[in-house]
């Protein structure tokens, strides 16, 4: 490929991601506005219907919820350092093992945008689990916001797999499949379960936590497994 | 699978940084390779193999 549509392909794709980043802010600063206004008059009124109702097991999901927004914003802040700082790109730790490798690198802006994508299509889940209140008026806002969050994450997902060497790529694939099959046979204990009225129903939003727990310690035990170093400070030295 | 790649690397004095490098990969990648946590993939099999001049066999050994 010439160097010129080399450079114009890095421009327009340097532009979408831009262009999606900022999307995502729009949409992020919005929603927070309206979950603010919402808590805030909730709290005015001197009741709060929703936490009054809320069964154990929705709280203990939402609280996770909250626990993973915060694990993906805090990755996508670290990844965006490990851009600036050569320290905590060193860092396996704090790089999800990737470390400082040109290579590795290149897959930092796209994971940034993936995190930030996840982040705000599963906010807006966890924003409306809580009972955040939707009308028609805001419907479309809390539906954009969710679809560019998604967008993001397919389009950097795509580029993550051009990006990443095969070795990473390995353990993606067997994280994904392991906590898939893991997540089966929770779901036939536990619905048998439901069915004989032994366990109460679990909302689709506390299948999505439980399955984003489990694919987290999956994706860890496997990384682990094939990489014992993965969970160093800085660069190991060769072996 | 066990492999040779260590030796072959150190007879050429490269480091895994450099190995890893030449062949487009992370140093993960070759770190993994080198202590059997990880088998490669075909192409870079041969990728492997021309880098060294040798045939895949020379590298690799399946046998338990």
């Amino acid at each position: 490929m010439s160097e010129i549509k080399r450079a114009k392909r890095f421009n327009e794709s340097s532009l979408f991601f831009l262009g999606l980043i900022g999307l995502l802010v729009i949409f992020g600063a919005s929603i927070g506005y309206l979950t603010g206004k919402w808590v805030k008059q909730a709290g005015q009124a001197g009741d709060s219907p929703f936490l009054s109702d809320v069964s154990f097991s929705t709280g203990l999901s939402i609280g996770l919820g909250f626990v993973l927004l915060g694990t993906y914003i805090i990755s996508a802040t670290l990844y965006g350092l490990a851009l600036m700082h050569k320290g905590v790109a060193g860092s396996r730790v704090l790089t999800g093992g990737l470390g400082g490798n040109p290579s590795s690198r290149k897959a930092y802006p796209y994971l940034i945008l993936f995190y930030l994508g996840y982040s705000a299509a599963f906010g807006v889940l966890t924003v409306l689990e809580i009972g955040a209140h939707h009308s028609p008026a805001n419907a479309p806002l809390f539906v954009g916001a969710a679809s560019i969050g998604v967008a993001a994450m397919v389009w950097s997902a795509l580029r993550l797999w051009s990006i990443l060497d095969e070795f990473f790529r390995a353990i993606w694939v067997e994280a994904c499949a392991l906590s898939s099959f893991i997540l089966l046979l929770i779901a036939l204990i536990g619905l048998v379960a439901n069915k004989l009225e032994l366990i109460p129903a679990l909302s689709g939003y506390s299948w999505l936590v439980l399955y984003q727990w489990v694919y987290l310690i999956t994706n860890g035990w496997v990384a682990f497994k094939r990489d014992p170093n993965i969970l160093s400070l800085r660069e190991h030295a060769d072996t | 699978m066990r492999n040779r790649l260590k030796v072959l690397r150190a007879e050429r004095d490269w480091s895994q940084a450099e190995l890893a490098n030449a062949l487009d990969v992370s140093r993960q990648t070759i770190n993994a390779l080198e202590t059997g946590k990880y088998d490669p993939s075909l192409p870079l099999a041969f990728k492997l193999a021309r880098l060294f001049s040798l045939p895949i066999e020379a590298i690799f050994d399946d046998e338990p």
